[in-house]
């Protein structure tokens, strides 16, 4: 099992920032992710990064059970470490 | 290939001996049934067991199985549709259906990826309709509780599933975005007169009638490899106005898909390997049905009713959506 980290875990900041492309296995994380990219990036206040990680993490902590979105977090969590 | 596609007796012996059910057919059909546990919605297009169909007198019937744990048909409007993705069960999916051109129809398209808790739980669907030839369409949804034709309103069925099984979401898209400009909104909306393309602003009819844009084709956004589909409903150069089957949402980069050669040949390219195995629903857009001359030509493994507009978590155009269930 994953342990998802906090918010204030850099990892969802590199997310929603859109650094990288990674492939993703479902769909909702790329519909998720994609619009939340978009959000952030029309308006890059700390306001819209605090909510655009809050909903991603949400996702997340809904989905955790799921395989293909552990697989998917997996990704996230390894762009924190990479980077 | 086990039968989808009824007559409506069966369908009304069905329904009286309690089963689970959500339906696609002619309100002809479906008018004459019985009060159940059934959802519907209109269309007279299917992908039937045999191929592609226009029917008038078939019913398309998908049954919930055994295992499923519990289900619940919810009636949503304007005010409430919002709360669908907070309704989901924890785990299970969803299914909803709404009439085409209805208010709900544009409240779901342009909110839906703003609704609370979007697409943290499997939501599948489409748009009802009616037939490409009748001057004024009627699509109606119904509650299978009441009975009821409803031509405003969405209807869904929450399903809840047992820890083993496993539902998922998934979309096939035969379009590739191009190589050609990227075209912005400023806002979202069915409708845009004014575009960005590469960053300047244009008249996009205008940018389009000259371009000679052939409307097969389509604006194409892709999230992280999603690839998603806003068809092109007019393009008025008199009046200087696009509109859409979908919305565009502003800040998204579309571009124009890619010209297909062969339009059925790059569907069943497309088709996974395994597609059909687990697959519990489908339903392929009413453009793909006419574009890829589908009627009498078998799609693969897939059946489902042939919609106006597709839910794979919020609203897309021209795309075959499927969930499936599999074992975990």
């Amino acid at each position: 099992m994953i342990i998802i980290p906090d918010e204030s875990d850099p990892c969802w900041m590199k997310a929603i920032s859109g650094e990288a492309s990674p492939k993703f296995e479902l769909l909702a994380t790329k519909i998720i992710l994609g619009r939340l990219t978009l959000l952030y990036e029309m308006d890059p206040t700390p306001e819209t990064a605090a909510k655009c990680v809050a909903e991603l993490r949400t996702y997340f902590v809904w989905n955790k059970d799921l395989p293909k979105a552990q697989s998917d977090l997996r990704i996230i969590l390894g762009k924190a470490v990479n980077n | 290939m086990k039968q989808v596609l009824f007559d409506t007796q069966d369908v009304i012996e069905m329904i009286n001996s309690g089963k689970k059910l959500i339906l696609a057919a002619d309100e002809t059909q479906l008018n004459k049934l019985p009060s159940g546990s059934w959802i519907a919605g209109t269309t007279p297009y299917f992908m039937g067991e045999q191929g592609g169909i226009l029917t008038n007198e078939k019913i398309y019937v998908t049954e919930l199985p055994d295992f499923i744990k519990s289900s619940e048909i919810k009636l949503y409007d304007e005010n409430n549709i919002h709360q669908i993705y907070n309704d989901a069960p924890r785990h299970g999916f969803t299914v909803l259906i709404i009439p085409a051109s209805s208010s709900i129809h544009f409240t779901f398209a342009l909110n839906a990826p703003n609704f609370p808790n979007f697409a943290t739980r499997p939501l599948i669907g489409w748009i009802a309709g009616d037939s490409v030839h009748e001057t004024e369409m009627k699509p109606k949804i119904y509650d299978g509780r009441e009975n009821k034709p409803r031509e405003n309103g969405a209807i869904a069925l929450h399903v809840e599933l047992p820890s083993n099984k496993l539902a998922e979401v998934n979309i096939l898209n035969i379009f590739e975005q191009g190589d050609g400009d990227t075209i912005t909104f400023p806002q979202d909306g069915f409708s845009a007169k004014t575009a960005f393309v590469n960053g300047e602003p244009v008249n996009f009819a205008e940018y389009l009638c000259k371009k000679t844009i052939d409307t097969r084709l389509l604006l194409m956004a892709d999230l992280y490899g999603a690839k998603l589909n806003v068809s092109f409903r007019t393009i008025d150069c008199e009046h200087n106005q696009v509109d859409f089957y979908a919305p565009v949402f502003a800040g998204f980069r579309y571009k124009i898909a890619k010209p297909i050669n062969d339009y059925f040949g790059s569907f069943l390219k497309q088709v996974p390997q395994d597609a059909g195995n687990d697959v519990f629903l489908a339903c392929n857009c009413i453009l793909n049905f006419l574009y890829a001359e589908l009627e009498g030509r078998k799609f693969a493994n897939f059946t489902g009713p042939i919609t106006f507009g597709e839910i794979a978590y919020q609203l897309l155009n021209q795309t075959l959506v499927y969930l499936t269930i599999e074992d975990i």
